[in-house]
């Protein structure tokens, strides 16, 4: 009547991770099934889906607002990657130095991170406003402008304004990762190199940077692909705007799905950019993945 | 020769500081306006010639929220993040025990799925998801907001916590079975008390993660209701005016808690992040 206690153990496994694997399936693996599907059909919310083929993506590739979003994306990406990796890791470096109030420093620098990403949208807004910002004002009081910048109306500034805020909101987690890094760097090869006169210049080139190497490969990889699919931030800073000039792909298939319950041609959006993510993410769990 | 040498110590020092400090305004100075503006009365906050203490301090601003909706939302915010953090819990002892434990058929598979769930943004499932609950019958529920956060914290939560699991000697819970124990038993009883620190980890990271969540509940929330905290705050922004001074007062009141909670556990937590994200 029993099971030996051989077949339990064998069921056990399985027992204990059935609820996991069943919410990767329903939530993970069903609905990209579900997105790739509905990319291929004409389908408003409320309406009958009609199979349309390669239709959405035709409209898509001849759609300039589209493909701007897709370069949008690129230009995001780009910046908020390379700006936001060099400041943590200089960051990192300066706080991995033995100074006084570094846990004071560290703790500072928490700050963007803990603020829900909302409010501190919100709060960018309010610094940035044209009419009682508090930034325009210091601006022009340094005398560095002579009328208020429109940080969120003109295309160029609202570019580098969204970029900005995704390096400021971020830059914690990946400053926290290297300095991780960086102290798990064995404290005699600096030594050993001191004694072979090495200076501070030769110490970084030689040794940190080589050890830092495949932690900036990671961190690049996982910043590049979840800049790629930020929403939230771009959407409340912009909602895409002026025109199209911030638009993202996830911005633009949000407004066309949820705005204007286009599904079918919003889950396009998604599809196209998927080969994008799935190398991202191939060659990151490449890297990433160590037996647990 | 030794002046020298102080010179370069002293400039390197003011160097050091000197960036630290603009590396601090920076991180800093958005939470601190967002507090001061929300001290300020209306006529402060609208001035030519802002000041960057407010003159008189007012609390209007926080009462405005409070008859707003403010706890309403807080209610709705708090079933939302504790629900989350309760099946994530969970889900994540069972199965990061079963993963790190054990060697079973499809074990690689799950784990390269778990990693691969992680590493893509949530945003890119969202139209799905909506289906998927909808097809469940969840739509506008609590339920419906809590699963779509455990999906997307799950990936983390399970790496994490199978990260813990491993670096616990598997000796203790074999001394258990031996004392009489069944398996579950030394799990519950060996296990997870040596584990506290990576439970209390992903817990936080759980509940914070529910807490500061918008698009899921923008997609799956219909009724205002049942609006949380960030949908409540950027609902304000739609009109044309923007009552700044309240929205930074509702800013505060939604942003200190969680700030609060985090600190207080913050040292497990940075322990857990570090410690999945360069192990992981």
């Amino acid at each position: 009547m029993n099971s030996s206690p051989r077949a339990r153990a064998s069921i056990l496994p399985y027992l204990l991770v059935v609820p996991t694997f069943f919410f990767f399936v329903i939530f993970v693996v069903y609905p990209l099934g579900v997105l790739v599907n509905l990319s291929f059909h004409h389908k408003y919310v409320g309406a009958p889906s009609i199979f349309v083929g390669f239709r959405n993506f035709q409209t898509l590739l001849q759609d300039t607002g589209f493909v701007q979003s897709i370069s949008n994306t690129a230009i995001y990406v780009a910046g908020a990657v390379s700006i936001r990796l060099l400041f943590a890791f200089g960051l990192a470096l300066i706080l991995n130095q033995k100074i006084r109030g570094r846990s004071l420093f560290r703790g500072l620098m928490l700050l963007p991170w803990l603020t829900p990403i909302v409010p501190a949208v919100l709060t960018w807004r309010w610094i940035l406003s044209p009419d009682y910002g508090i930034l325009n004002h210091l601006l022009s009081e340094l005398n560095l402008i002579t009328a208020p910048l429109n940080f969120l109306g003109d295309p160029m500034l609202a570019k580098a304004t969204v970029i900005a805020f995704n390096v400021w909101k971020f830059f914690p987690f990946y400053t926290i990762v290297f300095l991780a890094g960086l102290q798990a760097i064995p404290v005699d090869i600096y030594e050993a190199a001191e004694i072979d006169g090495a200076n501070k210049w030769l110490k970084l080139r030689y040794i940190t940077i080589p050890h830092m190497r495949n932690l900036f490969a990671i961190l690049s990889a996982l910043s590049a692909i979840w800049t790629m699919g930020e929403f939230v931030s771009v959407w409340l800073l912009t909602r895409g705007g002026p025109s199209y000039a911030t638009h993202t792909f996830a911005t633009l298939a949000f407004e066309q799905a949820f705005l204007n319950y286009n599904v079918g041609l919003a889950a396009a959006m998604f599809v196209i950019v998927l080969p994008f993510t799935a190398g991202l993410t191939i060659l990151i769990t490449q890297y990433l993945v160590k037996e647990i | 020769m030794a002046t020298g040498r102080r010179i370069a110590v002293l400039t390197n020092s003011i160097l050091t500081y000197g960036i630290l400090t603009v590396a601090s305004i920076f991180a800093v100075f958005s939470t601190y306006w967002m507090l001061i503006t929300s001290l300020k009365p209306d006529r402060e906050v609208y001035s030519l010639n802002p000041s960057l203490l407010p003159e008189h301090i007012t609390f209007l601003n926080y009462d405005f929220a409070l008859s707003w909706g403010y706890l309403r939302q807080l209610s709705n915010s708090l079933i939302i993040s504790s629900g989350t953090t309760a099946l994530s819990l969970i889900i994540t002892v069972f199965g990061a025990y079963g993963l790190s434990r054990f060697r079973f058929r499809g074990r690689k598979i799950l784990s390269r799925t778990i990693l691969a769930t992680y590493v893509i943004p949530s945003s890119l499932l969202v139209i799905p998801f909506v289906f998927v609950i909808i097809g469940l019958g969840l739509y506008n529920t609590f339920s419906g907001v809590i699963l779509a956060n455990v999906t997307f914290t799950l990936p983390f939560t399970v790496w994490t916590m199978a990260g813990y699991l491993a670096s616990i000697p598997i000796d203790l819970e074999e001394a258990a079975m031996i004392d009489g124990c069944s398996r579950i038993e030394a799990l519950f009883r060996v296990v997870l008390p040596l584990s506290l620190p990576g439970v209390i980890a992903i817990a936080t990271f759980s509940f914070v993660n529910a807490w500061n969540e918008y698009l899921y509940v923008v997609a799956l929330i219909d009724s205002e209701t049942k609006f949380t905290l960030p949908l409540g705050l950027a609902s304000l922004l739609t009109s044309d005016i923007v009552p700044w001074g309240k929205l930074m007062g509702m800013s505060v009141l939604y942003s200190v808690p969680g700030i609060l909670f985090f600190l207080f556990l913050q040292k497990y937590m940075v322990q857990g992040l570090v410690k999945g994200a360069v192990k992981a």
